[in-house]
């Protein structure tokens, strides 16, 4: 999961990583075409959801050339890992939401391994900056993509934990004290009777 | 035993038996009190402990400084420096080639509003994203789904006992409103839902078709933490852009 968060985050920073190479590809392009690229190269939904909002804030920094370039290597980070995973007959722009999260979560370490670091080295050239920490509470890692000043942590894909356990630690002392107090009474108030 | 040695031995036994009932009705005396008083306390907290709980969030509100000044102002911020610039941009439709002006927030910055005034919900803070640190805080916006005003669908989610306590209050049919410096967004709830903590279903992207989709915890209306969430899931019923003035 750590991984596969860092990769797909990475697809955000390829956005900043080309920003000052020279592009090898002729064919401009946009950031909506970089966003349809990553969807139709099987990247889960909440991730193209993220670089689209990450691209559409920053879209003044690149130019078309560099678009280009960022699908090309969108296409090639991906492609050559999807394929593999793929299910029998299907397109990774064919996948579904589900089939999407199952790929990304059932790609083996290793493949995992060599797709983080061909995404950390390039974005390193470019001055973008992909971190892990290790959450507070609970388990796993959050994900951050530093950019221009600007600290984004990539929110997980599953939902967050909205409840908390003050209330209940009140409650259960609350009990207790009365079940031992209680119990203090009709100890002592026996042995009254018994003397 | 001789009469006289069988009275000593009663008197002795008697007296023995005096001085362990002073003892005990000695202790029966001050420990029954406390005793007395840590039941009334303990029925006292579980007798409060809900409208306490039910009037949290008014106090939070109330009292709480952090949120004051967080409101609308320059914020201290671990996700950015204290200098950097909003992000705005007019953006312009080609279907209808209207221009309208977005906001973009950084994390951990206060956005918008959340009001549903049937469920006893107004003006609820809203901040960019769904770490804990920023739950605190307010309502978080979820960074995997879309800007508030753009079409998809847009992912809130709150603690349940404090921002969305008031949450599973909503009903069908009711209204909310989303409100930012850029937008105001007016929807209808279809529907409430409950789901599994890593069932991801509600708050994956629509792509395209609008909807509200606001998550709590839920425990069968216990407050605590659930592996179940409660949402409630609206549609769409106006889009109104608001003209933005921008310092110099």
């Amino acid at each position: 999961m750590k991984l596969t968060k860092k990769i797909t985050a990475f697809a955000a920073s390829l956005a900043i990583a080309a920003t000052m190479s020279v592009s090898a590809f002729a064919a401009p392009a946009n950031w909506e075409g970089v966003v349809a690229t990553a969807k139709a190269c099987g990247v889960q939904d909440h991730n193209v959801q993220q670089l689209s909002n990450f691209l559409e804030k920053n879209q003044d920094k690149f130019t078309s050339e560099q678009y280009g370039e960022m699908c090309k290597a969108i296409e090639d980070t991906f492609n050559n890992i999807v394929t593999k995973y793929l299910p029998e007959g299907k397109q990774a722009a064919d996948l579904t939401t589900d089939e999407r999260t199952s790929l990304m979560h059932g790609m083996d370490a290793a493949d995992k391994e060599a797709v983080l670091k061909a995404l950390v080295d390039t974005g390193a050239k470019y001055g973008v900056k992909i971190t892990t920490e290790k959450r507070a509470t609970g388990d796993g890692y959050d994900v951050i993509v530093e950019f221009d000043g600007e600290k984004t942590p990539i929110d997980d894909d599953k939902p967050a934990p909205t409840g908390e356990n003050v209330n209940n630690a009140a409650v259960f002392a609350a009990a207790c004290a009365i079940m031992l107090a209680g119990t203090g009474i009709v100890v002592v108030a026996k042995k009254n009777r018994e003397n | 035993m001789s009469d006289r040695q069988s009275v000593k031995h009663s008197r002795s036994r008697h007296r023995k038996h005096s001085e362990s009932n002073k003892v005990l009705r000695t202790v029966t005396y001050v420990l029954t009190p406390f005793l007395v008083l840590a039941v009334v306390c303990g029925v006292f907290v579980l007798g409060l402990l809900k409208p306490y709980n039910d009037f949290k969030p008014y106090l939070n509100l109330v009292f709480n400084e952090e949120n004051k000044q967080t409101q609308g102002d320059k914020q201290v911020s671990i996700y950015h420096a204290d200098d950097a610039p909003l992000r705005i941009r007019e953006v312009t439709n080609e279907e209808t080639e209207e221009t309208h002006t977005m906001i973009y927030p950084y994390y951990g910055d206060y956005y918008g509003s959340f009001t549903c005034e049937n469920a006893g919900m107004k003006d609820i803070p809203i901040y960019a994203g769904t770490r804990l640190d920023v739950l605190e805080k307010g309502i978080g916006w979820y960074n995997g789904s879309v800007y508030i005003g753009n079409v998809g669908n847009l992912v809130l989610a709150g603690h349940n006992h404090t921002y969305f306590y008031n949450l599973p209050r909503c009903k069908e049919g009711d209204i909310v409103v989303i409100e930012t410096d850029y937008v105001k967004m007016t929807y209808i709830i279809s529907e409430i839902v409950t789901f599994d903590e890593n069932d991801s279903t509600y708050i994956d992207p629509t792509f395209g078709h609008d909807r509200l989709t606001a998550y709590t915890c839920w425990n069968n209306g216990r407050l605590g933490m659930s592996k179940t969430r409660i949402a409630i899931l609206g549609d769409l019923v106006e889009r109104q852009w608001k003209k933005v003035e921008v310092a110099k």
